[in-house]
């Protein structure tokens, strides 16, 4: 019954189509709550219906309409009497449709009721009552509450983003699960203009898309990702429905999926599936009955079965050979106990019955209760490492073998210092017993003195990793004497250049040391012998020179004239001769310098030189030109000397037929300086450039050019003592270079 | 001669030892004080042991003859001649005596004790007659030195 009901009621009233006895006799039988009332709202009629609805019988013409009521509004606030339905109808003012209201009984029950107010009018059209019928829909009301009521527990409990998104992407509605997803309460939510604002940007344009075919009318699912509030990502999977809204448009209701989880395991084993392929291993599983159940690329490389050959077929039948069988239940045992199998070494025959070495490991594999269902298993060919070990064990004993022949002690150590091989040598000389290894094995046939160095050489070695050579004392139990040996170790290191292993000598250095002793001695004794020699020399020299000028100057005039030659040879002689031996004194001081070295300005050394020679460049005219010279770590008096004896011999040895030009340059190498004195002098035959610088050397007579064939020899031995070289190029007639190194 | 004149003014010759292994250079010696006209009472000795004693003879006898000049060598037999000069130096009254040092050849290190000593003179020998002969006026410009000291004390002590 409605409005229009309401409206036929009142027209058949107002017409009087129908007696006022018929009238009342169908009213009173109708389901539905009706009253009539005057124009001033006082109750004309009501049925039965409406005292049942009311919960009380009304007076007529007392009472007003509903007055027994109070009146609500569905959102629960109360309804003023002036305001409900049936007096904005008798006032004439429209009353709008569809009206539902909460009424409260005087015993305090409520309803909820639609009424369906109408005016009744007289023939000029005053209002001289209305008429109202009350349909009660609270058993309506009841069910459209409790479907609502389930809606909410099942959007509230579920684990599932549901939301409600406008066409125009607005958010209008999220549940608790969702709000999660994106970090958001549930004000922050609603706050967010646009759904897509939640969305990776990537994703954006397909949800957009998506939102409008669903707002259109159409079901579907879409996967895309979230970033939420806070910019976290989840992979989410929807499933959307159009839904009719209140207000008629279409909306997109959607139950929405975190699935990254999900995908994070679908991307592991991805992984993990392209790792058992890419595996150089071949990896298998199979059941508790050992019945194959996967199979790699590896395995059908490996075995030479396919995976569809394998699959299903047993481990026992398919690849271990007879003599093996037994290994199968054994290791099917294990797994079934859950244990493991670790690198067992077995062999295993191929497809073509060819046998293979492997090394197996194998885990159980266990159901998400924890159950053993099966195993899987990693075969790995060891045929070339069997094969490598093999040579290894073969390249090892060479090595012995090598080493026992050698006339060395031969030693090996761990990288961490620890001796681990002597060969035979070691124990020929020291009587060690052949299981003394390790750290402290050496020590205790080395001499006392060399013990704490020959330790920290050691162990800084084995902590640097750099080679090294000591010198130290090992007791010779057969002579009961210390001997001198020469050790050396150097690390032999793998391809990666971590040290795998030191290798170590010791030489037997002692009749070596002692020569070198004696040799030293000797050289010592000699120096000191020519130093004195020269020195004493000098005092008997001066006695004849100084005598044999005072006779001539005294007696000359009783002394003839073949007496007076043969003083003048006898003094020429004797200055020769110390000349002689003032230049062997400084040759043998040459070496006997022992002053710390200095820096030396070659150019000044070359000025105290050229004025030494002074008279020589005068004489001969001789031009000397020098480049820009170099400071050099040399004793001043050495430079000085070097330059002294080149020009001088430049100037000594010139062409008869040119006026002497000497030349100085230096040259810079990495670490020291060449020296170079050319000069356009008479040369030297090439076959004389190495004897040159021996002592008392000398190729002409003493008629022809003076000198005492040290000179060449004294530069020789300075050059020498600062580790440089002096060599001459030259040829007869066209001049000489004469070049030297000195440190930097 | 004017040098003889000035000379003239010392009554007495100059008491000088000399210690000198060597006879042939203890002859050059004696040439270059003739050379350069030195009065003097030359007093010889062959070793460092001889010079020593006599040093020790002349400090422990009061009424002995003063030393004017000692010409050493430096390498004596027995006892050298640093030792000689340290011994110098330790009497009393010949403390400040002026001496000449004499060396051979290229002689590495001077003798310490020496060394700074005012009264210490160096000479290397020689290798010729011409340089040799110098030792004599090394010689006489230490004695004119001394005979000049000696006036002033000799002038110093009158007025006292």
């Amino acid at each position: 019954m409605n409005r229009g009901s309401a409206e036929a009621l009142t027209a058949l009233v107002s017409r009087q189509a129908i007696s006022d006895a018929v009238f009342r006799e169908l009213v009173e039988a109708l389901p539905v709550a009706i009253y009539m009332t005057d124009a001033q709202g006082r109750l004309t009629y009501f049925n039965a219906a409406a005292i049942k609805l009311s919960g009380r019988t009304p007076e007529l013409g007392t009472d007003k309409w509903c007055v027994t009521w109070k009146l609500f509004l569905p959102d629960g606030t109360p309804l003023p009497h002036d305001q409900c339905p049936m007096a904005v109808a008798l006032r004439g003012d429209d009353v709008p449709t569809g009206i539902e209201c909460i009424a409260e009984r005087p015993d305090g029950t409520r309803f909820w009721f639609m009424p369906s107010p109408a005016v009744l009018r007289d023939g000029e059209g005053r209002i001289i009552g209305g008429i109202n019928l009350l349909m009660d829909i609270t058993d309506r009301r009841n069910a459209e509450m409790e479907a609502k009521e389930q809606f909410r527990a099942i959007v509230d409990t579920t684990p599932e983003c549901v939301k409600i998104v406008a066409r125009d992407g607005t958010l209008l509605f999220m549940n608790p699960p969702g709000l999660g997803m994106i970090d958001a309460s549930y004000a922050e939510a609603m706050a967010v203009k646009n759904v897509c604002d939640v969305i990776a940007p990537e994703d954006r344009e397909r949800f957009r898309a998506f939102n409008e075919m669903v707002c259109s009318g159409q079901k579907g699912s879409l996967q895309f990702d979230i970033v939420g509030l806070k910019g976290k990502r989840h992979h989410m999977e929807t499933h959307a429905a159009p839904l009719r809204h209140m207000d008629g448009s279409t909306v997109h209701l959607a139950v929405t999926h975190d699935i990254t989880e999900r995908k994070h395991a679908e991307r592991v084993s991805l992984l993990l599936s392209a790792i058992v392929d890419s595996s150089d291993d071949a990896i298998i599983s199979k059941d508790l009955d050992g019945v194959i159940t996967s199979w790699n690329k590896s395995a059908e490389r490996l075995f030479g079965y396919t995976a569809a050959e394998a699959i299903g077929q047993t481990v026992a039948n398919l690849l271990i050979p007879e003599d093996r069988q037994e290994e199968e239940p054994n290791i099917l045992a294990l797994l079934r106990k859950g244990e493991r199998v670790d690198h067992f070494d077995t062999v295993r025959r191929r497809k073509d019955g060819s046998l293979i070495d492997i090394s197996l490991t194998i885990s159980p594999v266990r159901n998400a209760q924890g159950v053993i269902i099966g195993a899987s298993k990693i075969a790995r060919d060891i045929t070339e490492s069997k094969r490598i070990q093999a040579k290894l064990v073969e390249s090892e004993a060479r090595f012995r073998q090598l080493a026992d022949a050698m006339p060395q002690i031969v030693w090996t150590a761990r990288p961490d210092g620890y001796v681990d091989y002597y060969n035979e040598r070691w124990y020929e000389f020291t009587g060690i017993g052949r299981f003394a290894f390790g750290d402290a094995s050496w020590e205790p046939i080395l001499h006392p003195q060399d013990l704490q160095i020959a330790r920290d050489t050691w162990y800084a070695a084995v902590h640097s990793g750099d080679p090294y050579n000591i010198e130290c004392r090992f007791l010779d139990r057969r002579e009961n004497r210390w001997r001198w040996f020469m050790g050396r170790a150097v690390p032999v290191r793998d391809a990666g250049e971590s040290i795998v292993k030191w290798f170590g000598t010791y030489t037997d250095i002692d009749e070596q040391k002692q020569v070198e002793d004696q040799l030293r001695r000797a050289n010592a004794d000699l120096e000191q012998f020519a130093f004195s020699a020269s020195h004493d020399l000098q005092e008997p020299l001066r006695s004849i020179k100084v005598y044999s000028e005072l006779l001539t100057k005294r007696h000359s005039d009783k002394l003839s004239g073949e007496a007076l030659k043969f003083m003048n040879f006898l003094r020429n002689g004797a200055t020769r001769m110390e000349i002689l031996v003032r230049d062997l004194l400084t040759y043998t001081q040459a070496r006997r310098f022992d002053q710390p070295p200095e820096v030396t300005d070659a150019n000044e050394a070359l000025k105290t030189a050229l004025a030494n020679l002074s008279d020589a460049i005068a004489s001969s005219g001789a031009a000397i030109k020098s480049g820009p010279l170099p400071s050099v770590a040399v004793n001043g008096t050495h430079l000085q000397q070097l330059f002294q004896n080149l020009i001088g011999n430049a100037i000594k040895y010139r062409s008869p037929e040119r006026l002497p030009d000497v030349r100085l340059e230096a040259e810079q190498q990495t670490g020291y300086w060449v020296f170079s004195v050319a000069d356009n002098g008479i040369g030297i035959d090439p076959k004389y450039k190495e004897t040159i610088f021996g002592l008392f050397k000398r190729l002409h007579s003493s008629d022809e050019y003076s000198g005492t064939g040290i000179g060449l020899a004294l530069c020789h031995r300075i050059v020498d003592r600062y580790h440089g070289r002096i060599w001459v190029e030259s040829e007869s007639g066209r001049g000489s270079i004469f070049r030297f190194t000195l440190p930097v | 001669m004017g040098v003889e004149a000035d000379m003239a003014i010392e009554t007495k010759p100059f008491e000088i030892l000399l210690a000198e292994d060597s006879p042939a250079d203890a002859e050059l010696v004696c040439e270059a004080l003739k050379e350069h006209h030195i009065n003097c009472s030359l007093r010889v000795v062959r070793d460092g042991a001889q010079a020593v004693t006599f040093i020790d003879s002349l400090d422990r006898d009061p009424k002995a003859p003063p030393l004017d000049r000692l010409l050493l060598d430096m390498h004596l037999p027995k006892r050298d001649g640093e030792e000689v000069l340290r011994r110098l130096r330790s009497t009393e009254s010949y403390a400040r005596t002026p001496v000449v040092v004499m060396t051979g050849f290229a002689s590495s290190a001077l003798p310490e004790t020496g060394a700074g000593h005012a009264a210490t003179v160096y000479f290397q020998k020689p290798s010729t007659l011409e340089e040799f002969m110098q030792l004599g006026s090394i010689v006489r410009r230490l004695l004119e030195n001394n005979a000049a000291t000696r006036r002033r004390q000799a002038n110093d002590g009158g007025e006292v």
